[in-house]
């Protein structure tokens, strides 16, 4: 039972922090949110964020800010 | 040239790494020093490279003519398994200093989507057989390129000062991420 409740615990904060950074992402990179454009069709995004390097930086910082918000 | 052509591009253009997100978790696990990197990114070059040839041959003369195709994902697992243990069995004996600094990474190279991905890649692609074992080398070779690139700067990382929260994995992710950026620009290059 215990593990049972571990796993789900596990499975949504996977979830949760995956969407944070998919919607950290897509907000930065292609200016929308679920698939919702907010900026005008030819306003320049951060095309970084949606390639490779843009989720690797955008975790540091994420496991950063959850480091600093744990410590303090 | 063909092969130069599919070398290039597993090695830099497409690392396994930095362009595809394949096997991470090893690649922060164990690049905290070179020399485990480096017997990590052996032991993969050596897993991925027999895993691919088996599972190769077990899809084009096994799986294609009994009609089983569908059974890929569970047949190819098996492959890697089996391998992974027989490299477990060697490195403890050869090396156990290397298997001790290894730990849980070395048996999790059986999950590892690098492994299976070549595998599965490798059929996606239409490659013949030399093609598949000259590519699965070359993309483990752009695997322990990436490792040991990353754990020699880690390396420095450790005594630079650094910010408190940045410490540890943050820093190297953000590593990570200029690592990807620079070798984005081979980009276009086959």
């Amino acid at each position: 039972m215990m593990s049972l409740m571990d796993g789900i615990g596990m499975g949504i904060g996977f979830t949760l922090s995956l969407t944070l950074l998919g919607g950290i992402r897509e907000i930065l990179g292609s200016g929308s949110f679920f698939g919702h454009k907010f900026v005008s069709e030819n306003a320049s995004t951060i095309l970084l964020f949606v390639m490779p390097p843009g989720a690797f930086l955008a975790l540091g910082y994420l496991v950063a800010i959850v480091n600093k918000l744990k410590k303090s | 040239m063909e092969y130069i052509v599919i070398i290039i591009g597993a090695v830099f253009v497409n690392n396994i790494i930095f362009a595809q997100f394949l096997g991470i978790c090893p690649f922060l696990g164990v690049s905290n020093k070179i020399s485990t990197a480096t017997g990590m990114g052996l032991a993969v070059v050596f897993v991925i490279s027999l895993a691919t040839t088996v599972t190769y041959l077990v899809h084009h003369y096994i799986l294609i003519p009994y009609n089983i195709a569908f059974m890929q994902t569970v047949t190819f697992i098996l492959v890697i398994a089996a391998l992974v243990q027989l490299v477990e069995i060697i490195l403890k004996k050869v090396a156990p200093p290397l298997y001790q600094a290894l730990g849980i990474f070395l048996p999790l190279i059986t999950t590892n989507c690098a492994v299976l991905g070549v595998a599965i890649l490798v059929i996606q692609k239409d490659f013949n057989l030399i093609q598949s074992i000259v590519f699965a080398s070359a993309t483990a070779v752009g695997f322990t390129l990436a490792m040991i690139l990353f754990a020699g700067i880690r390396e420095h990382l450790e005594l630079m000062e650094i910010p408190e929260g940045m410490k540890g994995i943050p820093i190297a992710l953000i590593t990570a991420g200029l690592l990807s950026l620079a070798f984005m620009g081979f980009a276009g290059l086959v």
